[in-house]
């Protein structure tokens, strides 16, 4: 059910950054430890159990996966005492913070065709997220962040 | 230019967002069936996990999430992070239309114009891969 918010303050500003930042690192981490094994060749047994085999045996991964899990219980957390209107715009906005970082960090490619993309995608999830009041169709939990 | 555009990764985050889309609904499916939890008491816990572990929705739900991060894992031993992780918002698009045709809710002009720009904004990403 809607609730008030509470105001806005400093606490609750950088409780939802964390939020959306635990979610970036996860994804980027998670990137960063699974480019290092080729990728699958066939959609087979072995393969999979070849990846399997590393996801199990890279801390790389278990520290991308502890960095979701964080982020999804941050997610949980404010939104006992926030509404979508708060923590939705932090997410559209996350999609442009992951790809910066992806191209300054990881040094993905980012060609101006993804950059348009990724602007659409924004300027849809703030229009999304304006029409968030009142009962509309769910948002997805992990769209984003 | 519109670059060639490469299958294996559109079909795979196509089906990577399925799995999530599938799963989230099957799970709040499940739970919902479930009266609510009333206190942290040991019956509560019990009656808890095992309306988890004999409801078809939830194992199905838990079982499309799990795979739906293993379809991550994999997509991103070759695909760039900053294709996979925008392209997750394609969310939006099959959760309304799920939404409108399948529990026939009412769905508001300017959601149709979000998710238009949302799923025209995943289409430019798909095809930089």
């Amino acid at each position: 059910m809607p609730h008030p918010s509470p105001r806005l303050n400093g606490k609750i500003i950088a409780a939802v950054l964390l939020y959306v930042a635990l979610g970036i690192a996860g994804d980027l981490t998670l990137r960063y430890a699974m480019r290092q094994v080729p990728p699958p060749t066939s959609i087979s047994i072995a393969e999979i159990g070849r990846l399997g085999a590393y996801v199990a045996s890279s801390t790389q991964v278990k520290i991308g996966i502890a960095l979701l899990a964080l982020n999804f219980t941050a997610l949980l957390a404010l939104l006992s005492f926030l509404d979508v209107s708060i923590v939705g715009p932090a997410r559209a906005i996350s999609y442009l913070f992951l790809t910066l970082l992806a191209w300054l960090i990881l040094g993905e490619r980012v060609t101006p065709l993804r950059w348009a993309g990724v602007a659409l995608i924004t300027a849809g999830v703030a229009v999304i997220l304006s029409t968030a009041h009142g009962s509309q169709a769910p948002t997805p939990h992990d769209a984003g962040a | 230019m519109m670059p060639e555009p490469d299958w294996k990764t559109i079909g795979g985050v196509a089906f990577y967002v399925l799995l999530g889309v599938a799963g989230d609904l099957l799970l709040s499916r499940g739970m919902r069936r479930m009266p609510p939890f009333t206190g942290f008491k040991a019956s509560e816990i019990l009656r808890f996990l095992a309306h988890i572990w004999t409801t078809p929705a939830v194992i199905g739900g838990v079982t499309c999430l799990a795979l739906n991060f293993s379809m991550l894992l994999a997509l991103l031993t070759w695909a760039d992070i900053s294709l996979v992780a925008p392209s997750r918002a394609l969310s939006y698009l099959v959760l309304t239309l799920l939404a409108r045709w399948w529990l026939g809710e009412e769905v508001s002009r300017r959601r149709w114009m979000g998710v238009w720009l949302v799923s025209a904004g995943v289409l430019l990403v798909l095809l930089s891969g």
